[in-house]
């Protein structure tokens, strides 16, 4: 089985991504279940190579190589961002973490979701004054999201799959 | 199918374009000219990379008045614009203020999913 994570997003859009360190969480767990696990890092992300030693680690691919990678995909799990809608478009499994914005907005049609649990009175913030900076500064809508719930929905999507055949 | 080209308008980031690119995918018979804020380059690499083999025509805008003279002349030409989804602030006050001027001019809905909501364009497409 084959997986791969996306702890990237839009560089004026940090705050949409999901710290890397459960990103590290979230990997580990697919490991030790003998998956194989790919990060995939855009241009603009290739400083956040240090935070995944001793992964696979695709950086800034061509769209043709995104394409050919979704293709040989299990599952594949992205912030908000580029990358959600890209992978969205082949029909393959995708799974989309929310914590700032709004999946009923932006989910591609086809793809799965979670959202972290974090109460926030001003969440989604898309469109209002305090986009991606309404908790000192910075959002912390995403700390709610616990790589183990990430986890178990990302077997249920791929047992969803297997019971479908 | 038409003839004349459709005139997609999508002025948002590269990952909203997505979502204005199911259409052509739904509707791949249709001539587009799409309007974007990204380089041609990008987008058509894109458009190949998502196995669409449509007749896409890329305009990049850059600059508000650029937008505003490729708009008006297709107005002129009565071709149809089609304000896809994600379709909000400025860009929504354009299509707004366009529809003025011409009937052929669909303005994607405001709120709800992006993609449900150019799923309803589709189905306003031949």
């Amino acid at each position: 089985m084959k997986i791969f994570l996306c702890p990237g997003s839009a560089e004026n859009q940090k705050f949409k991504r999901w710290p890397t360190s459960n990103f590290n969480i979230l990997s580990s767990f697919f490991l030790n279940n003998n998956w194989e696990v790919g990060i995939i890092l855009g241009p603009d992300e290739i400083y956040l190579e240090k935070y995944f030693n001793g992964h696979e680690i695709i950086k800034s691919p061509s769209f043709k190589k995104l394409a050919n990678i979704a293709h040989n995909s299990n599952l594949i799990i992205c912030n908000d961002s580029f990358l959600l809608h890209f992978f969205s478009f082949f029909n393959i499994n995708v799974l989309g973490l929310y914590g700032p914005t709004d999946p009923n907005r932006t989910l591609p049609l086809n793809a799965s979701k979670i959202i972290s649990s974090r109460f926030s009175e001003t969440r989604p913030c898309w469109g209002l004054p305090n986009y991606g900076n309404c908790d000192d500064g910075r959002c912390s809508c995403l700390d709610g999201l616990d790589p183990k719930h990430v986890y178990e929905k990302a077997l249920a999507i791929i047992n969803r799959d297997n019971n479908n055949f | 199918m038409n003839h004349k080209p459709i005139i997609l308008i999508n002025f948002w980031g590269l990952g909203d374009l997505i979502a204005s690119l199911h259409i052509i995918k739904k509707r791949p018979a249709n001539h587009y000219i799409l309007l974007t804020v990204h380089e041609s380059l990008t987008v058509n690499s894109l458009i190949s990379s998502l196995y669409i083999s449509s007749d896409v025509k890329i305009v990049s805008v850059k600059n508000k008045f650029f937008v505003f003279f490729v708009l008006t002349k297709m107005i002129i030409k009565k071709n149809l614009l089609v304000f896809t989804s994600p379709l909000a602030g400025n860009s929504r006050k354009l299509a707004n203020f366009l529809s003025l001027f011409t009937k052929n001019i669909i303005l994607a809905k405001e709120h709800g999913n992006i993609y449900k909501n150019n799923e309803s364009i589709i189905k306003l497409l031949k």
